[in-house]
C-alpha cells in the first residue's frame, strides 16, 4: 500500500517537472543581423525561408539594418541549425546571430563548457566565457540549474556549433 | 559605310554585355527596358504581366503599332540561377490597314549569378543570361507574328542594388538564325545602363517606389535573304526611358516609356516614335 502511494506521488512530481521545464521554449528567440536585402521582394524571400524553420512563429523584418528578429511558437523551440541554409537559400549572408537559449550548462573533462539546449539533443559549445560569467556558469553546472543563456555568433558558417556568452540567468518558468 | 568584320566582333561583344543588362528577367527593383542582376531565391515562383507596344513610322511607308501582353514565369533553381519563360500574345501587330493577333514567339531564358557581394542593405552582383527564343509565332499571317527562327540570347549584367540607390548595365546579344523566306534577320546587339532612387525610404511593410532612368542602346547587323544583303535593314537606336518600380511585399509593379533620341538606320526603313512597357510582378 506504502509503494503504492510512492509510486503515485513520483508520477505525480515527474508530471509537474515535465510541466513546468516544457512551459518555456528551449529556444525562445534569434536575432539576427542579415547582409544584402534592399527591398521588399528580398525581405520576402527571406520570409518565406525563415517561416519553414521548425519552431519559428513570427518575424520581424527592418531593411535599413538589416536585423531580422524570429519568436518561436509558444512553448517550441526554433532550430537554429535550419537558419544558415533557409539564409543561404534567400540568397544572403548572416552578418551576426544572437540567440537566447534555456537549457543545462555541461562542463567536459577538458573544462570545456556547453550549453546543452533543454528538451532536445542540440548542445552549443561555449566560447570566450571570462569572469564572472565563467563562476556563474561553474555554478550552474554544479547545481544542474535550468539557466537562460544569450550569446552570439559573429559571421556563422553553414552550421552553427558554439557561441559567444553576452548573459546568463537562472531561467524562469 | 562598310565597317571592317574586327570592328564588328568589338562591336559584338559589347553589344552582348549591354543586351544581356537590358533583358527583362530580373526579380528587383532594377530597369523597366534593361537587365537586373538578382535572381529569384531558392524554390521561388515569380508570376509578371507585361504590356507593351511601340509605334515606328517612316515616309513612304505605312505606320506599324503593336501589342503586346508577355507571361514570365520563372522558378528560382537555386539561389544563383533562375530559370525563365515568357509568352507572349501580339494582341495586335498593324502595318498600314493589315492586322496580324496571336501567340508570339516563346523565350525559354536561364539566369546564374556567378558572383555576389553582401552588405548591410545593398547588393553587389554579376550575372550571366542564355536563353533561346523559339519560332511559335505564325508566319503564315502578315503581317507575321514570329520570325520562323531560332534565336540564341546571350548576356551579361552587373548591379549594385541598395537602400536608396540602384545602379546596373548590361550587354547582350541575340544571335538569328535564318527563318522563313529564307531571311536572316540581322544579329542584335543591345546595352543599357539604368539608375534608379528612392525618394522615399520605406520598411519592409511599406511600399516602396523608385524612380528610373534608362539609358538602351539598339544595334543591328544587316538582315540577309538567301545570303543577300538587305539594304533597308539594320542600324542603330538609341533610346533615353524613364520609368518607376513600385513594390509592395511580394507585389511589383514597374512602367517605363522608351523615347528615341537617336536613330541610324540603313535605307529606307521605319524609325521608333516610342516603345512602352508596364509589368505588374507577383512572387510566391
Amino acid at each position: 500500500m506504502r509503494s503504492k502511494r510512492l509510486t503515485w506521488i513520483t508520477v505525480f512530481v515527474l508530471a509537474v517537472l515535465v510541466s513546468v521545464t516544457s512551459s518555456y521554449a528551449r529556444v525562445p528567440g534569434v536575432t539576427m543581423v542579415i547582409k544584402g536585402m534592399s527591398c521588399p521582394f528580398c525581405a520576402f524571400g527571406l520570409e518565406k525561408k525563415l517561416k519553414k524553420v521548425e519552431g519559428v512563429k513570427s518575424i520581424k523584418i527592418t531593411l535599413k539594418t538589416g536585423k531580422t528578429v524570429l519568436s518561436a511558437e509558444d512553448g517550441k523551440s526554433i532550430n537554429v541549425s535550419q537558419i544558415p541554409k533557409a539564409v543561404k537559400d534567400a540568397g544572403f549572408t548572416i552578418d551576426s546571430i544572437e540567440i537566447t537559449a534555456v537549457g543545462t550548462i555541461i562542463i567536459d573533462d577538458q573544462k570545456e563548457m556547453s550549453l546543452q539546449v533543454d528538451g532536445t539533443s542540440d548542445t552549443y559549445r561555449l566560447t570566450e566565457v571570462k569572469n564572472p560569467v565563467k563562476k556563474r556558469l561553474r555554478s550552474f553546472a554544479k547545481s544542474k540549474t535550468i539557466v537562460e543563456v544569450i550569446g552570439s555568433i559573429q559571421k556563422p558558417g553553414d552550421s552553427i556549433t558554439s557561441f559567444t556568452v553576452l548573459r546568463v540567468s537562472e531561467a524562469s518558468a | 559605310m562598310i565597317i571592317p568584320p574586327r570592328y564588328w566582333l568589338l562591336k559584338l561583344i559589347i553589344i552582348g554585355i549591354v543586351g544581356i543588362c537590358l533583358y527583362p528577367t530580373s526579380t528587383q527593383a532594377l530597369p523597366v527596358f534593361g537587365l537586373r542582376p538578382p535572381t529569384l531565391y531558392k524554390g521561388g515562383i515569380g508570376i509578371e504581366l507585361d504590356f507593351k507596344g511601340d509605334q515606328s513610322s517612316a515616309s513612304g511607308l505605312s505606320d506599324k503599332n503593336q501589342y503586346f501582353l508577355i507571361t514570365g514565369l520563372f522558378y528560382g533553381i537555386t539561389t544563383d540561377l533562375t530559370l525563365r519563360a515568357n509568352i507572349p500574345v501580339v494582341l495586335e501587330r498593324r502595318v498600314g490597314s493589315k492586322s496580324s493577333t496571336g501567340v508570339g514567339d516563346v523565350v525559354l531564358l536561364s539566369k546564374y549569378r556567378f558572383w555576389r557581394h553582401d552588405a548591410i542593405g545593398a547588393q553587389d552582383a554579376l550575372t550571366a543570361l542564355v536563353g533561346v527564343k523559339l519560332p511559335t509565332g505564325k508566319t503564315s499571317v502578315t503581317p507575321s507574328l514570329g520570325s520562323g527562327a531560332f534565336d540564341f540570347i546571350m548576356g551579361l549584367v552587373i548591379g549594385r542594388d541598395s537602400r536608396r540607390w540602384t545602379l546596373s548595365a548590361d550587354i547582350q546579344s541575340v544571335l538569328k538564325t535564318e527563318g522563313s523566306n529564307n531571311i536572316r534577320v540581322g544579329h542584335q546587339f543591345l546595352a543599357n545602363t539604368a539608375f534608379g532612387i528612392r525618394p522615399w525610404l520605406g520598411e519592409y511593410t511599406d511600399p516602396d517606389f523608385i524612380i528610373m532612368t534608362e539609358l538602351n542602346w539598339r544595334g543591328q547587323l544587316r538582315s540577309t535573304q538567301s545570303g543577300a544583303s538587305l539594304a533597308n535593314s539594320g542600324g542603330h537606336r538609341l533610346f533615353v526611358a524613364p520609368g518607376f518600380t513600385l513594390i509592395y511585399r511580394n507585389w511589383g509593379l514597374r512602367g517605363g516609356v522608351q523615347i528615341p533620341i537617336y536613330q541610324e538606320l540603313n535605307g529606307n526603313q521605319r524609325s521608333d516614335d516610342y516603345r512602352f512597357s508596364l509589368v505588374a510582378e507577383l512572387h510566391l
